[in-house]
């Protein structure tokens, strides 16, 4: 017999577009990082942040801070041996008079593999590269573009992975990428061009695309197209949480 | 006696499968050696794993006891993950899983149905060493939830084991122990299994409201309406 649960009490759902829970299935065991966007709800700014990995009865809570400073590490899924399979929960958990109270919840949470670097990732290489004092650059010295990472960073695949590391870079490097596939088009609009590729990324609701030899037309297109893109993608997330303020 | 303990193979599930049958039809008598040890349907996978003579008075003993044997047999925790480990124990000790006289249940009782969550915790074997293991910091606690015969885990084990909310919660666990389990007597109290089923639900409604992990077994009990006083602690 199924039980009927009600919610006498108000708990808040919260969307699961408001959770992002990425995992990290190259390190062994695991690891995973979670940002929560708490824009539109209304949780107490001490209430406390609780993820919840599990599978079958092995269970796994992670502290992630509080609603007004939400923490940003990642966390080690000591305990699966693979991602494959856990379930996660997110819950907001009340303090003081209402301790032990659900303050608001989401469950059925599908993780993002840190592979999924966002719609620029299929044709955009990473390599570790000698680059001084510069942390990153993109190259389009070969036919495709290339992501260079300073080879100093000796865990670069992490190190890009990182929630707030992707706030900062994938914004630029999709404008970049984005104005170099304007700016110098492939020979032919083929499928197989990267230029072809990345302009497809631009909704149709962006405008006319611009031609190549206005360069202020472009670089407004390309502007337009790139705040889209952070904001579907809600890159500020990872810095918010990074630094612990709103955003 | 004691023998290596070994994993069944895919072939060696299949074949699992089709012995149950045989021995529900009583066109075999038990299992075989031969079957336990069949290199095409198992592989090894650790040292000895001693084989009872006699049985178990509650399945919390048989956890305990199988908990200080795998340590002792297995050098690597993976293969706890691994249901052919799991069923290959179930036939490895199935005289003692099933007391003669006594029938051949449902298939998942042997046959650990893995991606199974409404069967898994079924398993004859994995159901008591899990429980056992989940609170081995303290394996008291668990002792109403494994409090029956080896061969009946019985309704107050699955009303708990079956809701991962439930089996995972410490407070959960440790109320139903202070509840229905009799320790002088080292059993269950009479009416507990039929208390439980209604306890089950009322947690589960309070799964909703509350943080299992936020609150103490104590806080629990006192929690708990009236319907359950006549189990609740002096």
């Amino acid at each position: 017999m199924t039980t009927r649960r009600l919610n006498y009490t108000g708990c808040q759902r919260i969307r699961r577009a408001d959770i992002e829970v990425s995992v990290d299935s190259t390190t062994t065991p695991p690891r995973l990082a979670c940002v929560v966007d708490f824009d539109g709800y209304e949780f107490p700014a001490s209430a406390v942040l609780v993820l919840e990995a599990q599978a079958h009865w092995t269970l796994m809570r992670f502290n992630l801070g509080t609603v007004a400073t939400p923490s940003a590490d990642w966390f080690s899924l000591s305990d699966f041996a693979t991602a494959e399979g856990v379930g996660f929960r997110v819950k907001v958990i009340g303090g003081g008079d209402k301790a032990g109270l659900i303050l608001g919840e989401a469950d059925g949470i599908r993780p993002a593999e840190v592979d999924q670097l966002g719609d620029a990732r299929s044709f955009l290489p990473v390599q570790p590269a000698e680059l001084g004092h510069v942390t990153w650059r993109l190259s389009f010295a070969g036919p495709d573009p290339l992501l260079q990472v300073n080879q100093k960073i000796a865990d670069w695949r992490s190190f890009l992975r990182r929630p707030e590391v992707k706030s900062l870079i994938l914004p630029e490097v999709y404008r970049q990428l984005l104005l170099e596939a304007l700016m110098n088009p492939a020979d032919a609009e083929s499928d197989e061009a990267w230029q072809t590729a990345m302009l497809s990324t631009v909704p149709a609701g962006a405008g006319p695309r611009p031609l190549s030899e206005d360069h202020e037309g472009c670089d407004a297109w390309v502007a337009e197209a790139t705040a889209t893109f952070a904001l579907k993608h809600k890159m500020f997330r990872g810095v918010a949480a990074w630094i612990g303020g709103a955003e | 006696m004691k023998a290596n303990c070994r994993r069944f193979l895919e072939p060696g599930m299949l074949a699992a499968a089709d012995l149950l049958a045989e021995l529900r039809e009583g066109t075999v008598e038990g299992v075989s050696e031969a079957f336990l040890t069949d290199p095409a349907l198992s592989a090894p996978i650790g040292g000895p794993l001693a084989v009872p003579t006699s049985g178990f008075a509650s399945r919390w003993l048989f956890g305990a006891w199988l908990y200080r044997e795998l340590d002792k047999a297995l050098d690597d925790d993976s293969h706890l993950r691994d249901p052919g480990l799991w069923t290959w124990i179930a036939f490895r000790l199935f005289d003692v899983l099933r007391p003669s006289g006594t029938k051949v249940y449902e298939n998942a009782r042997y046959i650990l149905a893995n991606d199974d969550y409404r069967k898994r915790y079924r398993h004859l074997v994995a159901g008591p060493y899990l429980v056992y293991s989940l609170y081995q910091d303290e394996p008291q606690v668990v002792r109403a939830l494994l409090a029956t015969q080896l061969h009946k885990p019985g309704d107050l084990y699955e009303q708990f084991a079956s809701r991962q909310e439930l089996i995972t919660s410490a407070a959960v666990i440790g109320a139903v122990n202070r509840m229905y389990f009799d320790e002088e007597g080292g059993a269950l109290k009479r009416g507990a299994a039929a208390n439980a089923r209604r306890l089950a639900e009322v947690l589960m409604q309070y799964d909703v409201t509350y943080d299992f992990a936020a609150l103490s077994t104590d806080r629990l009990l006192d929690m708990l309406p009236r319907e359950f006083r006549r189990f609740l602690p002096k």
